[in-house]
């Protein structure tokens, strides 16, 4: 029962964010499955918001208050913009052998995943020391408690805790099994993304290939649903994509209202964890130089968005004295062991076959191989990707206690998302039909 | 500028290699499921929690059994696994950490705890008397937990 529970806040959450989408327009109408996969992640967004903002007014945290806002709004819309709930599709083609195989196997492993969320309660250890712990005590506290905050002595931030207390004041009781559900979910919308912006750029059935090699690599799988859900690291890797994706689609269109998503989602992938702000001040750069070079100063504004709710957590830590937990205890540390080790550390990493089959390998032979000056928007993601991925080899190389053989698994899981998109635009990019046509593969597999 | 032949041969191989490893990984991973069912679909919540945590597991529920909500317990774990997990089992009891036996010695002193917890260990303390014993069923692991006198 817990666990139909969750599938349908999931929904709920899903649907939220669909009508804040579809509501506003921030996304053009005939992205439907673009619109399907960002709603998740602004839904996760918009509740754990809800919640904060009840503890802040002292609005008790009980199950007909959380809801009562949502109902009414989908009231509110039924009855002004019924046309809302009408989600258009383009007729499904009909699904060649090849395709039915790709779709076989992905759903396969999405049901593997989907049991082993369920299968243990949560195991990982980040997990039960902070993001299911922290959801169990905001639950049990029925606020966010001050006192509490101290207690905990994180200085990470809230959004994946919260979305976990959400769940749980739907369920109306703690189950750290059917939590990890929430995992799953990012998992899946990860691969609903992937699908929906690639399905244009490169044809259904190759968007469809990139989800299968995303929906099968092992370190996807062990935090969707196997052994390690219950982390923030997939998650993250989901909003960094989601980012990316409208980072492009906004230098391309000078879309106010892509910026006004973008910038929402912005504010959400900097509370997520410490590593996504980084991310966000790169990806704030890029749209500044883009407002700068087309004098869209009126973009100025919605952009700054995103700031607020980075600027209003650090002054919440400092009123706690909870800022610079993580730098006491990872002072800086020189010495050329520690560089040593950071470089080769995560090159090991980056080659694990048995964690990123070939996602790494085939990203950098796409890096070295395709000219940035002809494609502008793969040199847009690059950056992305490779800034994030300098930065936690800098953390590495000088400060103490961070090591690639504790972590560069998790934190590649960020810009992983990203990259798979990357190789994805380079089956057109590099032409991979013509090559597959012309190899004997083909011939050899029947198609 | 066009992009080699030799270039785009060696970046499709990879990803054929990688499509077949994705092919691989789905029956490898759809026959653990197998010997995953067999492991784990069987047990009930409490065992499946034992078989991840050990008897550490069974003695943290022993002392939240014994020991009332909101109060300070300082619990015995010369390992930061222990401290963690007993935070998270013994919320919203708050829970400190003496790493040896003699900073538990000096901290029972301070009498700022409620409750003292010691796994595989016990105390002798004027402060605090015993008001539970665990025992563990599997092996010889017990464990003490003292109340503030």
């Amino acid at each position: 029962m817990n666990v139909l529970i969750v599938v349908l806040t999931i929904i709920l959450i899903t649907s939220v964010g669909l009508l804040i989408i579809r509501s506003f327009n921030l996304l053009p109408k005939k992205e439907t499955l673009l619109t399907l996969g960002c709603a998740y992640g602004l839904g996760v967004g918009v509740v754990s918001a809800q919640l904060a903002l009840y503890s802040f007014f002292r609005i008790p945290w009980e199950k007909q208050a959380v809801l009562f806002p949502w109902l009414l709004l989908v009231l509110v819309i039924a009855v002004l913009k019924r046309n809302i709930f009408i989600l258009s599709t383009p007729p499904l083609r009909k699904l060649q052998t090849v395709d039915r195989v790709l779709v076989i196997f992905i759903l396969v492993t999405l049901g593997y995943v989907i049991f082993e969320a369920l299968l243990r309660p949560v195991m990982v250890w980040d997990a039960w020391a902070t993001w299911v712990f922290n959801a169990k005590v905001f639950f049990i506290d029925g606020k966010i408690d001050p006192q509490t905050l101290g207690y905990l002595h994180t200085d990470y931030p809230l959004i994946i805790n919260l979305l976990g207390t959400f769940i749980y004041i739907m369920l109306g009781q703690i189950d750290d099994t059917s939590i990890l559900l929430t995992s799953t979910a990012f998992y899946i919308f990860t691969g609903i993304t992937l699908f929906a912006v690639l399905k244009d750029k490169i044809g259904f059935r190759y968007a469809l290939l990139i989800v299968f090699l995303f929906a099968t690599t092992q370190s996807f799988i062990r935090q969707g649903g196997r052994i390690e859900a219950g982390l923030a690291d997939l998650p993250l890797g989901y909003y960094f994509l989601v980012c990316g994706i409208l980072l492009l689609q906004y230098l391309k269109t000078s879309s106010a209202k892509i910026l006004i998503l973008l910038s929402i989602f912005l504010a959400i992938t900097g509370q997520i964890k410490v590593e996504g702000v980084p991310f966000t001040i790169v990806t704030g750069v890029i749209i500044f130089i883009h407002i700068y070079k087309h004098k869209l100063f009126h973009h100025i504004l919605p952009l700054l968005f995103w700031i607020l709710p980075a600027l209003h957590w650090e002054l919440v830590k400092k009123s706690l004295n909870l800022g610079g937990v993580y730098y006491y205890s990872h002072p800086i540390e020189i010495s050329l062991t520690k560089i040593y080790e950071a470089i080769w550390g995560t090159f090991r990493e980056l080659i694990n076959v048995k964690s990123w089959s070939l996602l790494w390998i085939t990203y950098f032979m796409s890096l070295f191989f395709l000219s940035f000056k002809k494609y502008h928007e793969v040199f847009i993601v690059h950056i992305l990707i490779l800034s994030q991925l300098i930065l936690y080899i800098l953390i590495y190389m000088f400060t103490y206690g961070n090591s690639p053989e504790s972590s560069a698994q998790r934190l590649l899981t960020h810009i992983a998302p990203l990259a798979i998109y990357v190789v994805g635009i380079n089956l057109s990019l590099l032409d991979f039909e013509s090559f597959f046509k012309k190899s004997k593969v083909k011939k050899i597999l029947g198609i | 500028m066009s992009i080699s032949k030799t270039k785009k041969t060696i970046f499709f191989t990879a990803l054929l290699f990688w499509i077949a490893l994705a092919f691989f990984n789905t029956f490898f991973n759809t026959v653990k499921t197998v010997y995953e069912i067999n492991d784990w679909a069987f047990l009930s919540d409490t065992e499946k929690r034992e078989k991840i945590f050990g008897e550490l597991y069974d003695f943290l529920v022993f002392v939240d059994d014994h020991t009332d909500d909101r109060k300070k317990v300082l619990l015995y774990a010369n390992d930061v696994r222990t401290f963690y997990l007993g935070r998270y089992y013994l919320y919203p009891n708050y829970i400190s950490t003496a790493k040896t036996k003699k900073e538990t010695i000096e901290q029972s002193k301070t009498k700022k705890f409620q409750y003292i917890a010691l796994f595989n260990d016990s105390l002798n303390s004027n402060d605090y008397k015993k008001i539970a014993s665990f025992s563990s069923q599997k092996s010889f692991t017990y464990g003490t937990l003292y109340k503030l006198k």
